[in-house]
């Protein structure tokens, strides 16, 4: 089996019971979108975070922070490949909601918004980047650099993943990392990358289908199709 | 419920969809190697989730946004 030259330990570990729609593993309970009760807090909740954002509170950014901070610089992380890089991008996109919170009209949550500004922050951050590294002439490479892992990690499946994501198109790696990785539901990624949510269902079936080619090429067994 | 409806599943199924895969995959192989593999990504993905804490980070951020406060004309 190719494998990229890993022994990928998933097997043992997998469910065999699907999760909703397919195993994913929530990270956080989600802060907006669905129609319970408790939707309803959380619209209000960030309702309020925008209006106090908007008045200029510095308490309402720190509250933002509290409550998305760590989501948001391991998107950035894993959008950058680095963890100091990820943290510029964290902190300019405060600074950017700071000075453009007073044009925000709720045409979407507060939240998806600064999601939405983190992501382009980070492709900001990765052309500028790019740039530097052309005129510097360094060859490089655009390769993460090697950083702590999170206590648990398994380093080559991770390594294995981060390599296969960056062959990935733009689209399908921020799908995959906005739903595999971080939880959001499609309709809040839809918001955040200004794409429908049956767009981003079909942007990360190709992600996966990509990722899957890349890290396990399909076995040539005598299974046949029913 | 065949072989031919896995993908469009796996894209966009509801969940008695899904539980009507997995009760056809009990004597698929083929499709019960690719729910394997399907979820497995799903797994691996928590490899990339590293919610450590960065206590100075905010404190930066409060710093830049008194110092973008106390600039604005």
């Amino acid at each position: 089996m190719g494998t990229m030259g890993l022994a990928l330990p998933w097997e043992a570990r997998i469910s065999s019971a699907p999760r909703e729609r397919g195993t994913r593993v929530e990270p956080f309970q989600h802060f907006s979108g669905g129609t319970s009760p408790a939707a309803g807090d959380v619209i209000n909740e960030d309702a309020r975070l925008a209006a106090a954002c908007q008045s200029g509170d510095v308490r309402a950014y720190e509250r933002l922070y509290v409550l998305h901070g760590t989501r948001m610089k391991n998107l950035a992380r894993n959008l950058l490949g680095s963890p100091v890089d990820a943290e510029d991008a964290v902190q300019e996109t405060f600074l950017k909601i700071h000075r453009s919170v007073a044009s925000f009209r709720g045409q979407s949550s507060f939240v998806t918004w600064t999601y939405r500004i983190l992501i382009n922050t980070c492709y900001d951050a990765r052309r500028s980047r790019l740039r530097k590294k052309e005129i510097a002439n360094d060859d490089s490479g655009e390769n993460p650099r090697p950083e702590p892992r999170a206590p648990g990690a398994h380093p080559s499946l991770r390594m294995a993943l981060e390599r296969a994501l960056a062959a990935l198109t733009r689209h399908q790696r921020d799908v995959f990392l906005l739903y595999e990785v971080e939880g959001f539901r499609h309709a809040e990624i839809a918001g955040m990358l200004e794409i429908t949510e049956t767009a981003s269902k079909n942007t990360l079936f190709q992600a996966k289908k990509n990722l899957r080619q890349m890290l396990e090429p399909p076995r040539s067994s005598g299974a046949e199709a029913r | 419920m065949t072989c031919n409806d896995r993908n469009r599943i796996f894209e966009d199924g509801t969940p008695g969809e899904w539980a009507a895969l997995e009760a056809h995959a009990t004597g698929c192989p083929a499709c019960t190697e690719e729910l394997r593999a399907w979820k497995a990504l799903s797994v691996a993905a928590q490899e990339l989730r590293n919610y450590s804490e960065s206590p100075a980070l905010w404190t930066r951020i409060e710093r830049a946004l008194a110092v973008e406060t106390t600039a604005k004309p």
